[in-house]
């Protein structure tokens, strides 16, 4: 038989060639004709690495080491102007990502979002982030129809502005197991717990002071998260959640205002019931080996908390 | 076989004969065959390799005489490159061709199809794959329009798959306005 095109082809060879190609080919593709649309949706795409880099004029996406730059020139110096083209560059960015979504058999291993230049918040989101702006309103509704559309296994979002609702949003949650956060852009979680958070299994955050306030972590598997502050009726909360937690393995939790002295441990050690104090080399360091339901390890020192759950 | 000139004719000790599938005989250099896993495995499972054996000409039912003509100018050319390796990721994924290569396959998409196919048919990796990279260059960076112009593909495809807009000529400058209307949450139905 006579191979005069490219649907003469083996479509096992024609993945081939296909998986020689960019993520950017790849959308292509799917729209030259139905069978070569049919063929690239049976692959099975695993991306590695999709890295995003927000900067005030431009905004990067590689996938795999093939990147594309979304940048569009202001022509006019206008602060407003030059915040729809952040905007702009955001919006045709997940676009692509969108487009790409349509892949049936899609999966990303590892999303990292970053702003390499820390005070964009200041510049342009100060602009919009009041109500009834309508720069924002259409930012908010452009988002709005991306709710949990990529499937994504691990996340970690480096902001510091405030796009990390709506990027979480974005995620299926079924298929997230890691979430990394860092930046201060995600201060305002603490009142938006989504079905991401509960689905995935490990949870890191930084530089976040309310989340692990009123978030439960005890579904999680492991976490490591920092407050503003902590107190010892926090850690006999968290514990009681744990106890009855069926996955838990391992948490952190850092503290930053207000700092332990000798009546805070004190005060710990008499709401905890059923547990023995194990020495410790360190200094303001006191460890409990709590025997309930679970046993588990409590950690403690003037700024942080480590509980394990001792098999 | 070890003290063998470079040069040397094919002489029946150290060739086999193929046959094309228009009836053709060609004689190949055992050690051009190689490279070749098909060809390879059927030498050694008939112990052609061996002087005492008999050897029959083997039918190549799939591939041309010029197919064979080609593929055995291929064979000649890297006679003496180093065994392929299968997993060199950079070595794959590059765009960048020998002149030597870029010329052997500057030839009409058809032959480029049937080569790749007789390539997988014998299967000689470092061919098959510089096909499908070369391919793979030949796609990207190009809009819809332009792949099917370089696959020669008519398009049935009536509308775009995402936005449901009739496809126009190029509709890589996606402007503001569209990112609206393309996020409908379900890919319209084809």
């Amino acid at each position: 038989k006579k191979a005069k095109q490219l649907s003469d082809i083996p479509v096992d060879i024609v993945e081939k060639i296909i998986g020689k190609t960019t993520w950017k080919d790849v959308m292509s593709l799917r729209q030259v004709s139905r069978d070569l649309r049919s063929t690239v949706d049976g692959i099975n795409f695993v991306f590695k690495k999709v890295l995003i880099i927000i900067e005030k004029f431009k905004a990067t996406m590689t996938i795999d080491g093939h990147s594309h730059v979304y940048e569009r020139q202001s022509t006019i110096d206008w602060d407003h102007d030059l915040t729809r083209n952040y905007h702009s560059n955001i919006k045709r960015m997940f676009t692509d990502l969108k487009v790409l979504s349509h892949l049936p058999n899609l999966l990303i291993d590892h999303l990292h979002i970053t702003n390499n230049q820390p005070g964009i918040y200041e510049y342009f989101e100060s602009i919009f982030i009041d109500n009834g702006n309508e720069d924002w309103l259409h930012f908010e509704r452009f988002f709005d129809n991306l709710k949990q559309f990529l499937t994504v296994k691990s996340v970690h979002i480096h902001l510091t502005i405030f796009l990390d609702n709506y990027i979480l949003h974005s995620l299926k949650p079924e298929i997230l197991e890691e979430i990394e956060l860092r930046g201060d852009g995600n201060d305002n979680f603490d009142i938006t717990p989504f079905e991401q958070y509960r689905q995935a299994k490990v949870y890191k955050s930084s530089e976040i002071n309310y989340f692990y306030r009123k978030n439960h972590l005890n579904h999680l598997v492991q976490f490591d998260v920092q407050a503003m502050y902590h107190h010892p009726k926090d850690i006999i909360n968290l514990k009681n959640e744990i106890l009855e937690s069926e996955k838990f393995h391992l948490g952190r939790v850092f503290w930053k205002a207000n700092t332990w002295y000798e009546n805070g441990f004190d005060n710990l050690e008499k709401q905890l019931v059923e547990f023995t104090r194990k020495e410790s080399s360190e200094p303001n360091c006191r460890i409990y080996v709590v025997e309930e339901t679970k046993k588990l390890q409590i950690k403690v020192t003037f700024n942080s908390m480590e509980i394990q759950r001792i098999l | 076989m070890s003290c063998e000139e470079p040069t040397t004719s094919p002489t029946p000790e150290n060739n086999i004969t193929v046959v094309s599938s228009d009836g053709k005989e060609f004689l190949l250099d055992l050690k051009l065959t190689e490279q070749s896993e098909t060809l390879a495995r059927l030498i050694s499972n008939f112990e052609y390799d061996r002087t005492d054996v008999k050897k029959d000409p083997v039918p190549l039912g799939n591939i041309t005489s010029a197919q064979m003509q080609k593929i055995i100018e291929w064979l000649q050319h890297h006679r003496y490159y180093p065994k392929w390796e299968q997993n060199d990721i950079h070595y794959s994924t590059s765009f960048t061709f020998e002149t030597w290569v870029e010329e052997y396959l500057n030839i009409p998409n058809n032959e480029m199809f049937e080569l790749l196919n007789a390539a997988n048919y014998l299967n000689i990796p470092r061919l098959f794959s510089t096909i499908c990279r070369i391919m793979a260059s030949r796609i990207t960076g190009k809009s819809a329009e332009q792949i099917r112009t370089v696959l020669n593909i008519k398009t049935d495809v009536k509308n775009d798959v995402y936005t449901g807009i009739p496809i126009q000529e190029d509709s890589s400058s996606s402007e503001d306005g569209m990112s609206e209307i393309s996020l409908s949450p379900s890919p319209p139905p084809i």
